[in-house]
């Protein structure tokens, strides 16, 4: 008996009604369309199944019964005859591409809750390390695709919807991106030459599909706290530790007993973290669109407090974003225009929190437990101990007052024509970026080192256009049906203009930050401004072939041409080809029929990408400074005017020519089990000729001038694996989980030390050299005194001699032993050697989605191994500085303890830890869980809801728990030293990341 | 496109191409030369130099590192690029000055023909003044009279006659060639430009030194005693320059309230030093070595507060006869002044009750730091210039280069700083080297004289100085002859000169 039946079928991806889907009563030709709603009505008997299909979704069949509705939800397809990979100025089938490339859709982008697609994609991709600077809202990410490959910038190229953005996608709400495409290996990224040798990320944002109009709407809010904190000593245990201290330096205690019964005891992490700051987003995406023309426009509102400083408003994060996507098809089939928008307007404050000067968190951590937060007055309290000792809360409040609005617009504008076989198309894209900054100094006085007499602003002004013009010309044919060919031809033009100014004025009429501007400076002629301008422009050729014989052999060259302006007339253009080729064996005729592997491609490529950014322009040239010149002739020190000194700061080299990274790829795709894909690459990507500033001798009196001086290999194998099945009707999983593999080594630096040296003073004042870049070594190792355990006696000091003569006279029982790895019978300098490596042998990512009827629940994890960090936190030049509990472990007597040395007020001449050793150096390996999410679809659970095609709230938890036997605060340190962008892991008091916990709706309706 | 739209060009810079074309092109090459003088501070020559010496001892504070004990005990070892400072700082001046010498011919000096002559001469004596200053620190260094390529970047050390016969040919340019203007007179607003009275004491400082130490008979072929005898006597005589009255109102920290001012008559030629920096350490205008020798932990009575560096050795203080006005103008002793220094608080590291007078920066009557009061920070802005060379230095050279050939003239010389350093003409004592030794050592510390005095009299007599025991372990010095007194070439040099350059012996 036949029955209507009625229904809307919906994509399973995003909630929205699909048009057009073709309804079948299996077995019959009754069938029927969906309309633009996705609602269908269709006759069937109950015994009957219907069919629901619909391009680039899996069919789903599903049988009658004594249902009248059926609601559907289709799977995008999986089906790798279907999709499609980004390969740059176009699309592909991933079938026959022969590109090593990582995809993120955005459904996993929104599920994370980030800030930004680049945190979001975190562990989702095989061969990418992406790793936090900071936990403070807005900080930056870490890029690196395939290891770290140049010690000069290090980030990967991106690009967002064509146009070519500088300093990353943070700009971009996550929600109304499409996908996101990263291109790892060498013949992939090389459509983008000049930039292309870290890689590149391509990103779709999301388009109108010709329908009905849908509107989309993602909200979250929630709040944040520290996930751990650090287990220092109470006031109790600090005394007893300082007086131990003391006593064994030769000095008298601090503390009596009683004083200790008196002494407040702070927990100053209570004081550091606002648990409980607030995190939310919120945004709506309009679109839709009919056979001519297609749009989607959305807007958000991103929030986020940070979780240290956000108590007096001086630690947050606003992001309002705008974008708007629009085609629009003139005349059918050959003209079609369109444009691609988007705009932001980002408002930030934020804590000093890097480095050891004005590190907040350091401060906090070091602090005396007996220190009170407050005086009597209610003012921040002094020290106990010393007069030069700061109240941490204080120097938080005084020292950050700062704010920073950016106004960026980034967008292009299009025309596709397109004829027979051919297609032109032409495309002008701007990314403008407008930020204004203010600081301020107020008066005050913590310390006796920690004091402000006059009050100070800063205001500066940047602004930067860039603007890309890029035209095209495709030809895509196929000859006797099994030639495929697509031909591209291509050009790009490109110019930045950055424009900056800033001023300092000071002793302002009001202390306050809200009256903070230039004008209020009374004495105008104390003020200092400075301002300049930076061009850059970059011009292209590029061609592409792709061609494929019948979906079984495929071959792709490209070859491209780059002049850039950061180079000499004699080294401006360069040319960086790339070949791959590709064989789908499952098309061969012998390939058997098997029901293991479905499919199986084999993939190999071979190319040359460049890289023109560093951190000096005309480095070409001599050019003459006046900066840090003048000098003052005539009495009186302040009546005179400075005379201005100019000079060559930096030796030039009219022969700098770009860098280039040249990479080896082989790898297959697999399908197995009908529902596993895996896919497999092994790469080798040497970096060579490095834009660097390698040292000189200094007899040269000026700066070492940048060479190409340096060749670094970075060599891995990445795995990755997904599994995607329907358990029954109401039970649906996806897992998918990679793992990569990285080894970097540095081949050559151009100068006979063969050394980039690190930087002093990074630990605390006076400590040398702890990293560098250096021949044989990993980029960034930490360079360091081997130690030995601790000497528990004086008879094992005199044992440690050479010749007769001690190799540590200095050491007393309880200090620690350095291996004198030279055998010169003494340690030093010269005795330091590789002690740890912070780039992580392997990266990886597992991630689990499980639906059931209308329940979903979902982990994303990730994690790094093989790697450490520089545990840096405490302050060892500082005697009063506070410890954690581990100091209970210390050196007390003989047989006490192999691995801490006894405590002393300050240093030991035996340098226990003035010394880098590997006593600084923990491993860090960890493994976090990034996002558990529970959702219910609500109009799956009743009828009230049908205006809507989903209804979905859920909690959400970020950064849950993270697994680690690091013994900071967050084992992931992006960071290492400001001045050099190869160093990281460094943790001298680091921002962790928050947890978050947040509920949270996406209706689409 | 066309190519042009890759060509760029700097907005806020100029180029080689652009400059050195006029004579104020030229100025301000040579101020850049003269802006290097500026970067005396941690680890310069200054400190290294007193710190070795037997006028002080490492200090710092307890928890800081060993470098500044390493420099006191001729250690090598915490940090083998210790004596970096020097070795950079010198050798940018030298490159700048060789820049604005190599450039002299290309400029159009039409109707400024003087102002070649004066500007090379100036540009010579700094370029000798660098080269000078190395040349005591390591003995043994790589001359340089022109800028270099990138292949010489490997050149090996030169004799020491080598290098002393081109400092003195650039001092004796400068001599022969600058006008007699004196600028410490008549508050000129040309002071702290190096003048013709610097250059011949300078030549005079020079030949004493390299002498005495290399014990030769002329320096390096180009000056003999005569000449340098003429040349200082001249300075005696002629410049202008004269004592002032008041030993101790040359000094900052010794006479708050009636300091005699920069620019003062007895300044043959002084390092300046402004505030105008005003907290900017991108900018090396004002003094950084100041904070290093202050007084450890917080300000105390009028001395603002530093980091506590260098120690005085109470052998300096004791050495000082009853009434000699420069104890308590070039010493801080804190119990003697009625200062409450609570070492358990301070946490100096060798602590002998006794600071730097001489460059210890102030209060104000507040309490407050000067400099801080001026908007500076403390670690950066101090303010005070350093004397480079003083009139007494002259009458003590003149006195040591007159004793065999003029007796009389000599100790008139000794006897002038003598008489201002008791303020009467009680004090007289005979012209001999000993005496004239002790002098210096007495007038002259804490101004980075001792150590040189020390060596080139003889590595044994330096020895005998330098090594202390007896005060407890922390105290104990051994000067170790092996080293020749010169202290050890930064290890990353070594390396980078790809073996052209050894390190000194002994280290």
């Amino acid at each position: 008996q036949q029955k209507e039946i009625t229904g809307v079928v919906t994509s399973a991806d995003d909630g929205m009604p699909i048009p057009g889907v073709s309804v079948i009563v299996e077995g019959t030709s009754r069938g029927t369309t969906t309309d633009f709603d996705g609602n269908y009505q269709i006759e069937a008997a109950s015994a009957e199944s219907l069919s629901f299909s619909y391009i680039g979704f899996e069919t789903k069949t599903l049988s009658v019964g004594n249902q009248t509705e059926l609601n559907v939800s289709l799977q995008v397809s999986t089906s790798e005859l279907d999709e499609i990979v980004v390969v740059g100025y176009g699309t592909q089938r991933k079938k026959v591409s022969t590109a090593a490339t990582s995809m993120v859709e955005s459904e996993d982008l929104i599920q994370t809750a980030s800030i930004d697609a680049t945190s979001a994609l975190q562990g989702q991709t095989s061969g990418v390390n992406i790793t936090s600077t900071s936990g403070q809202p807005g900080a930056n990410m870490t890029v690196n695709i395939r290891g770290v490959g140049t010690a000069g910038n290090n980030s990967p190229l991106y690009v967002v919807d064509g146009v070519v953005v500088e300093n990353g996608i943070g700009y971009l709400d996550p929600s109304i991106i499409e996908r996101v495409d990263i291109l790892k290996d060498a013949s992939a990224a090389s459509i983008y030459g000049a930039r292309a040798a870290n890689g590149v990320v391509l990103v779709t944002t999301k388009k109108g599909k010709e329908g009905v109009t849908s509107v989309s709407v993602n909200s979250y809010v929630g709040f944040q706290e520290v996930a751990r904190t650090l287990d220092l000593l109470d006031s109790r245990e600090y005394g007893i530790i300082m007086n131990e201290a003391r006593v064994n330096s030769g000095y008298a205690p601090l503390y009596t007993q009683e004083e200790l019964n008196n002494a407040a005891n702070t927990d100053w992490q209570d004081e550091l973290f606002n648990n409980g700051a607030i995190k939310q987003n919120h945004s709506v995406l309009i679109s839709g669109g009919t056979e001519k023309v297609n749009y989607s426009t959305g807007l958000s509102y991103y929030g986020q407090e940070g979780i240290i400083g956000s108590q007096t408003d001086q630690s947050k994060y606003d992001r309002i974003t705008f974008n708007n996507n629009i085609t629009y098809e003139i005349i059918e089939d050959h003209l079609k225009i369109g444009e691609n928008f988007s705009y932001s307007n980002e408002y930030n404050k934020g804590v000093s929190d890097a480095g050891i000067y004005s590190n907040n968190i350091r401060g906090f951590l070091n602090a005396p437990p007996t220190m009170s937060v407050y005086d009597e007055n209610g003012d921040y309290a002094g020290s106990d101990i010393s007069s030069d000792i700061t109240n941490p809360l204080g120097s938080l409040y005084y020292g950050n007052f700062n704010e920073s609005k950016t106004n960026r617009a980034v967008g292009n504008i299009f025309a596709e024509v397109s004829h027979s076989d051919f297609t032109f198309r032409t495309s002008f894209g701007a990314d403008i970026n407008d930020n204004t900054y203010r600081a301020f100094n107020p008066i005050y006085e913590l310390s006796s080192v920690a004091y402000n007499n006059t009050s100070q602003v800063t205001q500066s002004a940047n602004k930067s256009i860039s603007w890309i013009w890029e035209n095209t010309l495709n030809y895509q044919t196929t000859v006797a049906d099994v030639h495929n060919i697509d031909v591209l031809l291509g050009t790009s033009a490109r110019q930045n203009i950055y424009e900056g100014q800033s001023a300092t004025g000071r002793d302002l009429t009001f202390n306050d930050f809200e009256h903070a501007y230039l004008s209020n400076a009374t004495d105008q002629t104390q003020n200092s401004v400075s301002g300049n301008r930076v061009d850059y422009s970059i011009q292209s050729y590029f061609t592409r072939l792709l061609y494929d014989y019948d979906s079984k052999y495929l071959f792709t060259a490209t070859l491209r041409r780059d002049g850039s302006s950061e180079f000499g007339s004699n080294n401006k253009y360069a040319y960086f080809p790339a070949f791959s080729v590709g064989w789908n064996i499952d098309r061969e005729n012998f390939f058997p029929d098997n029901s293991f592997i479905n499919s199986l491609k084999l993939r190999g490529s071979w190319g040359q990408n460049g890289n023109d950014q560093f951190s000096q322009q005309f480095a070409y040239i001599s050019t003459i400074s006046s900066y840090n010149k003048n000098y003052h002739f005539g009495t009186g020190d302040n009546e005179m005017p400075l005379e201005v000194g100019s000079s060559p700061d930096d030796l030039s080299n009219p022969d700098l020519k770009w860098e280039t990274s040249e990479q080896f790829d082989l790898g297959f795709d697999a399908r197995i089990f009908s529902d596993i894909t895996v896919t497999f690459d092994y790469y080798r990507k040497e970096t060579k000729d490095w834009l660097v500033q390698a040292s000189v001798p200094l007899i040269a009196g000026a700066n070492a001038p940048f060479i190409n001086g340096g060749d670094i290999r970075n060599e891995g194998v990445e795995f990755s694996a997904s599994y995607n099945t329907d358990l029954g009707e109401d039970w649906s999983l996806t897992v998918n989980g990679n793992i990569s593999y990285n080894k970097n080594e540095v081949l050559r630096i151009a100068n006979s030390e063969g050394i980039i040296h690190g930087d002093s003073n990074l630990l605390f004042q006076g400590l040398d050299e702890m990293n560098r870049v250096e021949v044989g070594h990993p980029i960034g190792y930490f360079y360091g005194l081997k130690t030995d355990g601790i000497f528990q006696n004086e008879d094992e000091i005199q044992q440690y001699a050479q010749n007769g003569a001690l190799i540590q006279p200095n050491a007393q029982p309880g200090d620690v032993r350095f291996l004198d790895l030279n055998d010169d019978g003494r340690i030093n300098q010269d005795d330091k050697t590789e002690i740890g490596n912070p780039n992580p042998d392997v990266n990886f990512g597992f991630n689990v989605q499980l639906q059931y009827k209308a329940f979903d629940f979902s982990v994303y994890t990730y994690g790094m191994a093989g790697f450490q960090n520089v545990y840096g936190v405490r302050d060892y030049s500082r005697p009063f500085n506070n410890y954690t509990t581990e100091i209970v472990n210390r050196w007390t007597g003989e047989g006490s303890s192999n691995t801490l040395p006894r405590t002393t007020w300050g240093t030991t001449s035996n340098g226990n830890y003035t010394r880098f050793s590997d006593l600084y150096v923990e491993d860090a390996d960890f493994l976090r869980i990034k996002t558990v999410n529970l959702g219910v679809d609500l109009t799956k659970l009743t009828d009230q809801l049908d205006a809507f095609s989903r209804f979905r709230i859920y909690v959400t938890s970020n950064n849950l728990y993270t697994f680690t036997n690091y013994k900071g605060m967050d084992p992931e340190i992006g960071f290492g030293n400001a001045n050099q962008s190869w160093a990281r892991g460094i943790d001298v008091g680091y921002y962790p990341q928050p947890r978050t916990y947040m509920v949270g709706l996406n209706v689409n309706f | 496109c066309s190519d042009d739209f890759i060509e760029n060009s700097p907005y806020t810079e100029r180029t080689e191409d652009n400059f050195y074309k006029t004579p104020d092109d030229a100025f301000e090459g040579l101020v850049a030369a003269y802006d290097v003088l500026q970067r005396e501070g941690y680890g310069g020559f200054l400190m290294v130099s007193e710190i070795a010496s037997d006028n002080c001892f490492g200090g710092f504070g307890t928890a800081d590192n060993q470098v500044s004990l390493e420099w006191d005990r001729f250690e090598y070892g915490s940090d083998l690029e210790m004596n970096r400072p020097v070795w950079e700082i010198s050798y940018m001046g030298i490159y700048r000055a060789n820049i604005v010498l190599e450039n002299l011919d290309g400029i159009d000096w039409t109707g400024n023909e003087d102002l070649r002559t004066q500007y090379e001469a100036e540009a010579r004596f700094l370029r000798a003044h660098y080269h000078f200053e190395l040349a005591r620190m390591f003995g043994e260094i790589v001359p340089l009279d022109h800028s270099l390529s990138p292949e010489e970047f490997e050149s090996p050390r030169a004799p020491a006659e080598e290098t002393y016969a081109l400092i003195a040919e650039d001092f004796k340019f400068a001599a022969d060639n600058l006008s007699d203007d004196n600028y410490s007179l008549n508050n000129s607003a040309d002071y702290g430009r190096v003048t013709k009275w610097a250059a011949e004491a300078y030549l005079a400082k020079t030949f004493l030194f390299y002498t005495d130490y290399y014990e030769t008979s002329d320096l390096a072929g180009v000056v003999s005693k005569q000449e340098a005898t003429i040349y200082i006597n001249d300075v005696v005589n002629n410049s202008g320059h004269e004592l002032i009255e008041d030993f101790s109102r040359l000094w900052l920290a010794s006479s708050i309230d009636n300091y005699v001012g920069e620019g003062n008559a007895e300044m043959v030629w002084a390092i300046r030093f402004n505030g105008s920096g005003n907290g900017d350490w991108g900018l090396n205008e004002g003094n950084r070595f100041q904070v290093n020798i202050a007084t450890r932990g917080s300000n105390l009575g009028p001395y603002a507060y530093g980091w506590g560096g260098a120690p005085v050795n109470p052998e300096l203080y004791d050495a000082y006869q009853i009434g000699d006005t420069r104890r308590d103008a070039t010493i801080i002793n804190y119990e003697e002044e009625g200062l409450e220094f609570d070492n358990d608080v301070r946490s100096q590291r060798q602590h002998t009750g006794l600071s730097w007078k001489k460059y210890a920066p102030i209060t104000n009557e507040a309490g407050e730091a000067v400099v801080a009061a001026n908007g500076g920070d403390i670690q950066i802005d101090g303010y005070e210039d350093f004397a480079v060379i003083r009139f007494s230095d002259v009458l003590l050279m003149a006195a040591e280069l007159n004793m065999d050939s003029d007796q009389g003239f000599a100790k008139d010389c000794l006897d002038r700083v003598r008489a201002r350093a008791f303020q009467d003409d009680d004090h007289s004592i005979a012209v001999t080297k000993e005496n004239i030794m002790e002098e210096r050592r007495l007038e002259l510390a804490l101004e980075g004289k001792r150590y040189f005095d020390l060596i080139r009299w003889g590595l044994d007599r330096a020895k005998q100085a330098i090594d202390n025991s007896g005060d407890g372990a922390q105290f104990d010095v051994t000067f170790r002859t092996e080293t020749n007194g010169w202290f050890p070439i930064p290890q990353s040099q070594i390396l980078l000169s790809n073996g052209a350059i050894e390190q000194n012996p002994g280290w």
